[in-house]
């Protein structure tokens, strides 16, 4: 049987150590090698190329994405107009962006234990907004998202983040992983 | 003295190292990945030839750190060095037909307990034995059995007689130096005096030493942290010749330099100072230089200056300018012809400038083992490569380790 990898595209450290704590324990029984790429700040001929590779090895990927503009799809066709190697099916929008998937896997009992307000939906948290929710016992921004990590439930997540719930249901459940 | 590879077995994060060393090896990996491991083993190996086991031993903190965590506490700590040590070549003037020495292969172990003893070791020692065109391998080697070392020899037929030879006198037996079988018939010590270490420096080059004036007196040969620089520096700066090659060096590397001197105080120690080309009338004292200035003349002096024959250097770009790497490495390479290099480093940009076959990626297992691998080895690195994503790339992103 060929080694099996599976790399993650993210954007940014926050989606890295959101995949890190969340994602890649989930993928580890299913591939040899999980591996997450950051490419926020690489050229478009560079990921190409990347893609080209992973195509080549026969590896799979998903390339993970902020949900920029009024409608995923947008982004989504955006994205396939710039990136000639991606396939739309393994590109995936996280709506709103990925502060919205640490707050939606964030338990009651833990929120009310800091003192984070919880909205019902994280479908339209942006960046600031999670910033704002922060406690203020938390003077580091990466501390708490520790600690949401920490205890982040995936039931929960999928409850409260449409994004969140695709992703688990085409890439976790469909394959028997959650 | 070159070391061609190492094999090690439960030695702090190795499990199961097996390792080909080539003039220049650059050892990369992310922190905690066991790049200092391996400069242990080198250091280590010295300490048994320089100390002494027990003392080696203890100078790594006892068994207790020295045993790799995941070993059964029945696995015994274990070396096999394949090295060449250039010995001599013996000519049967008669016959034209020479003998001279390849290769050796030394294995040891070392018991799990706390007397710290010698489980297993062996010598071999391989020579090529020509006769015209023909080339035969003969070996020596000495095995320990018990408390004994039992020697034995395997020769080609033909090549019997000279190594017979009572006329070769005590060139007849290159074999076994008497000074191994001296030293075991002291009292059963390890034999690793077989191999000489003393050549091998691990220079970890703190700038911060430098930048103070130095006491007159120490070490000719420059120390591994370069606490003695002034004094190196002064001796090289004294003789024409090395003179002009060091500042051929430097400048070819920081181009604003114009002279470098020693002043020797009234204090009667020595400061370092240098003359930029901005300013031809002021001489800037050591603790006015930049850390990477200092940090690069110490680096030219050992790759060029220092008889070491073995040199292992970690991270020696700390305090180095991105754009100069590609020189440094350009240097490393040139003095690897004459001395054995191994340097260790998560510097992207070494990465980037060193040639392929020269880069060794070192990462941990699930088991928190360290393994050593080459890219060679590596087909998704191939593919990499051959899509124009460049190891620098892979080694930033994390997509280099294991």
């Amino acid at each position: 049987m060929n080694y099996s990898r599976l790399f993650l595209w993210v954007e940014g450290a926050d989606d890295k150590r959101f995949m890190e704590n969340v994602v890649i324990p989930r993928f580890e029984e299913e591939y040899d090698s999980v591996k997450i790429i950051e490419y926020a700040k690489e050229k478009i001929e560079w990921r190409e190329n990347f893609l080209r590779s992973i195509v080549c090895m026969e590896g799979d990927y998903i390339f993970f994405h902020d949900n920029d503009t009024v409608c995923f799809i947008t982004d989504k066709e955006n994205l396939l107009n710039t990136h000639a190697q991606l396939d739309t099916e393994e590109v995936l929008i996280v709506i709103k962006e990925i502060e919205s998937w640490y707050l939606a896997g964030v338990p009651q009992e833990f929120a009310n234990e800091v003192g984070v307000s919880l909205p019902p939906r994280t479908d339209v948290v942006t960046k600031e907004q999670f910033n704002n929710l922060i406690p203020q016992t938390f003077d580091s921004r990466i501390d708490f998202m520790q600690e949401v990590l920490k205890h982040f439930d995936v039931v929960e997540a999928q409850r409260r983040n449409t994004s969140f719930e695709y992703f688990v249901n085409k890439h976790l459940a469909s394959k028997g992983i959650l | 003295m070159f070391i061609k590879s190492i094999e090690v077995h439960n030695f702090r994060s190795f499990r199961k190292l097996n390792i080909e060393l080539g003039n220049l090896s650059v050892l990369i990996g992310p922190n905690a990945s066991g790049k200092s491991n391996f400069v242990e083993i080198l250091r280590f190996l010295k300490n048994i030839s320089a100390h002494g086991l027990a003392n080696a031993v203890s100078m790594q903190g006892g068994m207790e750190f020295l045993k790799n965590i995941n070993a059964k506490e029945s696995d015994e700590v274990f070396f096999k060095i394949t090295y060449y040590q250039g010995g001599p070549t013996l000519t049967h003037k008669p016959t034209s037909m020479t003998i001279s020495e390849h290769r050796v292969i030394h294995e040891f172990s070392i018991k799990p307990n706390n007397d710290y003893v010698i489980g297993t070791e062996k010598i071999v020692k391989e020579y090529l034995c020509k006769n015209g065109e023909e080339v035969k391998t003969g070996r020596s080697s000495l095995t320990k059995i018990g408390d004994e070392y039992v020697p034995k020899f395997d020769f080609p037929e033909k090549f019997q007689f000279i190594v017979d030879d009572p006329d070769l006198g005590n060139l007849k037996w290159p074999l076994i130096e008497d000074k191994i079988l001296k030293v075991l018939s002291l009292e059963g010590r390890l034999a690793l005096v077989g191999i000489n270490l003393e050549d091998l420096t691990v220079y970890d080059l703190n700038s911060n030493i430098h930048k103070q004036s130095m006491s007159i007196t120490g070490k000719k040969d420059l120390e591994e942290d370069g606490s003695n620089l002034a004094i190196v520096l002064k001796n090289i700066l004294e003789d024409e010749k090395k003179r002009r090659k060091f500042i051929n060096l430097v400048q070819y590397l920081l181009p604003f330099v114009q002279e470098l001197k020693i002043e020797r105080s009234i204090d009667k120690s020595l400061l370092l100072s240098l003359r930029e080309i901005y300013n031809e009338d002021i001489f800037l004292p050591s603790h006015l230089l930049s850390d990477g200035t200092i940090a690069i003349t110490a680096l030219l002096i050992s790759l060029y200056f220092e008889k070491n024959k073995l040199c292992v250097f970690e991270e020696p770009f700390r305090n180095i300018h991105p754009a100069l790497i590609s020189k440094v490495s350009n240097m490393l390479e040139e003095a690897s012809t004459e001395k054995q290099i191994i340097v260790t480093t998560h510097n992207p940009q070494m990465v980037k400038h060193t040639k392929l076959e020269n880069l060794l990626l070192i990462s941990r297992n699930e088991q928190g083992e360290s393994i050593i691998s080459r890219p060679t080895e590596r087909e998704d690195i191939k593919i990499f490569l051959e899509n124009e994503i460049g190891l620098d790339d892979l080694f930033v992103q994390g997509l280099l380790e294991n």
